[in-house]
């Protein structure tokens, strides 16, 4: 006998049918879609402060009570400060590509030495071509992106630095930039801005530093007051309509150090003699003990003008109710030798606390971490993504960097860091909890300290404990490299 | 008894009861509001393809809640005096839950709130909100319809599970399921609009008959 479908069993069916066909249909319809949900939510302008060549122990918040720094002191209380923070590779370039992609560069594999350059440490080339930089994925997320810096180094177009940044700014002059002729200056204006010791390549320095800021007549025309103003005028003119990106990379506290001489006398009196505004990179025997006193006190102003105008930005951050929804981020690249370890500069070898230990904090607009630390092995590549992290977009797989923000609320990134490797050139550095390494890339010239109990890594224990050596170096370097490093 | 039907006639005439019939009929809008909605996953993807944002369809989705929104009010005229306590809640909360999602869309998409507030972002947030609260009132809406009886089971469950649908749906991006689940609520509104249809063809065809 046929029955017909009761009233129940229709529905029955056709619900069933309508949810699986609904359910099918959107999935096949939002697939390759983003979301079926509208994206938006709390955006935050980002700001990264770049200062090249400050080091850690010439920061008051970092323990120092001789070299002033208060703006960077205040910054610091509101902010998440990295008492470990490491450049994942050193020097300006590497640590720079680092900053902008979120991935590493050393173990500097594919190294393309550029032409034109003047100095060729491994990884000092262009941020390659399918790397993707942090102000690239802003842009496509809405931001307006600005950078501003007078990084000589960064600014040449082959570089790939100024990629993603919808408006960015060179400011001329710095170093080595080839930006005014050399003819006006005498030998004797050089000769007063060198010591006897210094190698004819820094006095080739010298002499452009000269020409290039010749027509300086007021503070205002240094370089560090220059990029924090540039960058204030941005804030000035940007659209409150959408949220930027701001990147202000400042080439100060780098050599040459000549900084007004009120600055200078906050550290120095007496001195009379030509001014060690540069170093030679390499060890200290170039220059006597009265002219290395020279050279820290002109260092240490360099460091409280370039403070001291970093605050006049931060001001103007605060002034115009940036503060309150502007994520501001302050880290170095690296630090400088001023005759400790028997060094000065950036000597490849010389991969002490003075040249790689570097101030790194983060304020976040809600005031989230102010005042805390973290001994968290913080590094240069760890920017991008932290950044993303911040504001809750997705982190790219390639950034092998760590969102950091987690840090903010209390949590640990993902990735565990017992142990933290760099790289400068030829030379590789590793440390965890207990020791310190440093030797060349195949392992050759170790040296080892013990941070507990040596923390300025002054005594080399390598001769009597080769197998913590060898554990460091296979474990760690080639470890972290994952395999043998490259040769140049 | 002459007077008493005259009374009843001109009761019958009056221009609140013909508005409160017209607003009444204004409940079907919730099948073109119910469909609107359920096809929202592939707007955003024809969004995405034309113009490579999904941001020029959610400019143009203001018009599905918009016709929920009045299909809800006529439903509620259509109703009363017959809802219960539990109804006439689940009506304003759900009545919210639209307003909330009206605003945040306008807000964000045609007014740029969120771009004047970047850290609050109060038009999003209103957006997120409202989907929550209209998901909630839908299901409470939809156990009420059944529990006093204005709607036939048959036609109140499927929209209370529509609710369901949507909560889940809303509180996160569950990515093409959670689409589906979208799809599903969009559903369950154009699905009341339809029992609504059936009951009041039902109800005609009887009374013709009756007539006859």
């Amino acid at each position: 006998m046929r029955r017909g479908l009761t009233r129940r069993e229709f529905l029955k069916v056709a619900g069933t049918g309508l949810a699986g066909t609904a359910v099918i249909g959107a999935s096949a319809a939002s697939a390759g879609c983003s979301s079926y949900l509208p994206s938006g939510g709390s955006r935050m302008n980002v700001i990264v402060v770049i200062l090249d060549s400050l080091r850690k122990d010439h920061v008051g918040a970092y323990g120092n009570d001789r070299v002033k720094t208060p703006n960077l002191d205040a910054f610091a209380e509101e902010s998440l400060r990295f008492t470990r923070a490491y450049p994942e590779s050193v020097p300006t370039i590497p640590a720079r590509r680092a900053i902008h992609t979120g991935i590493r560069t050393w173990p500097f594999r594919n190294w393309v030495p550029q032409r034109g350059e003047t100095f060729f440490p491994a990884g000092w080339q262009r941020i390659p071509e399918d790397q993707t930089t942090l102000s690239e994925i802003l842009l496509e997320l809405g931001y307006e992106t600005l950078l501003v810096t007078d990084c000589q180094h960064a600014f040449k177009a082959s570089m790939n630095f100024q990629r993603g940044f919808r408006v960015f700014d060179w400011i001329r002059g710095q170093e080595r930039d080839r930006y005014r002729p050399t003819m006006g200056i005498s030998e004797e204006q050089v000769q007063r801005m060198v010591v006897p010791g210094n190698d004819d390549s820094m006095v080739d320095k010298v002499r452009q530093y000269l020409a290039n800021t010749a027509n300086r007549n007021s503070e205002e025309d240094y370089f560090a007051p220059r990029v924090f103003n540039r960058a204030a005028q941005f804030l000035e003119v940007v659209d409150r309509g959408m949220p930027f990106f701001l990147v202000v990379d400042c080439f100060d506290p780098h050599e040459p150090w000549d900084p007004p001489e009120e600055y200078v006398n906050l550290y120095s009196d007496g001195y009379s003699g030509p001014e060690p505004i540069v170093p030679n990179y390499s060890d200290a025997s170039w220059i006597d003990e009265r002219e290395l006193e020279r050279m820290r006190a002109l260092y240490a102003g360099e460091v409280t003008m370039t403070d001291r105008w970093l605050g006049d930005f931060l001001d103007t951050v605060d002034s115009l109710g940036f503060a309150e929804n502007t994520l501001v981020m302050v880290i170095s690249d690296h630090g400088v030798a001023l005759g400790e370890h028997d060094a000065t500069g950036k000597p490849f070898w010389a991969l002490y606390p003075e040249l790689i230990d570097v101030p790194f904090m983060i304020r976040h607009p809600e005031g989230v971490g102010a005042g805390e630390t973290s001994d968290y092995y913080a590094s240069t590549h760890d920017v991008a993504p932290t950044v993303l992290g911040a504001l809750g977009e997705e982190i790219p797989a390639a950034m092998g960097g760590q969102d950091l923000s987690v840090l903010l609320e209390g949590g640990q990134p993902g990735q565990q860091r017992p142990h933290f490797t760099l790289g400068y050139d030829e030379y590789v550095w590793t440390r965890d909890d207990r020791y310190a390494m440093i030797s060349r890339n195949d392992g050759a010239e170790a040296k080892l300290f013990d941070l507990s109990s040596d923390p300025g890594m002054d005594r080399d224990i390598a001769s009597g404990n080769r197998d913590i050596v060898r554990r460091m170096f296979d474990e760690y370097v080639i470890g972290d490299a994952g395999g043998p490093l490259p040769k140049y | 008894m002459l007077g008493a039907k005259a009374g009843e006639r001109r009761e019958r005439r009056s221009p609140l009861r013909l508005l409160a019939g017209i607003v009444g009929w204004a409940a079907l809008l919730c099948v073109p509001g119910g469909v609107l909605w359920a096809l929202s996953p592939l707007g955003v993807h024809l969004s995405e393809a034309r113009f490579n944002t999904p941001n020029v369809f959610w400019k143009l989705f203001p018009f599905a809640p918009l016709l929920l929104l009045t299909g809800l009010i006529g439903l509620h005229v259509r109703f009363s005096g017959r809802s219960g306590w539990l109804e006439r809640v689940a009506f304003a909360v759900t009545l919210l839950g639209l307003v909330l999602v009206l605003a945040g869309n306008v807000g964000q998409f045609w007014l740029g709130v969120d771009d004047l507030y970047i850290m609050t972002a109060p038009a999003y947030y209103s957006f997120r909100l409202g989907l929550l609260v209209l998901a909630a009132g839908t299901m409470l809406f939809g156990v009420a319809a059944a529990r006093d009886e204005t709607l036939p089971v048959w036609g109140a469950l499927p929209f209370a599970v529509g609710g369901l649908c949507g909560l889940v749906a809303f509180a996160r991006d569950l990515g093409s399921f959670g689409a589906g689940l979208w799809v599903l609520f969009g559903t369950g509104w154009a699905w009341l609009g339809v029992v609504l249809l059936v009951e009041w063809l039902r109800d005609l065809w009887r009374g013709r008959r009756a007539t006859t």
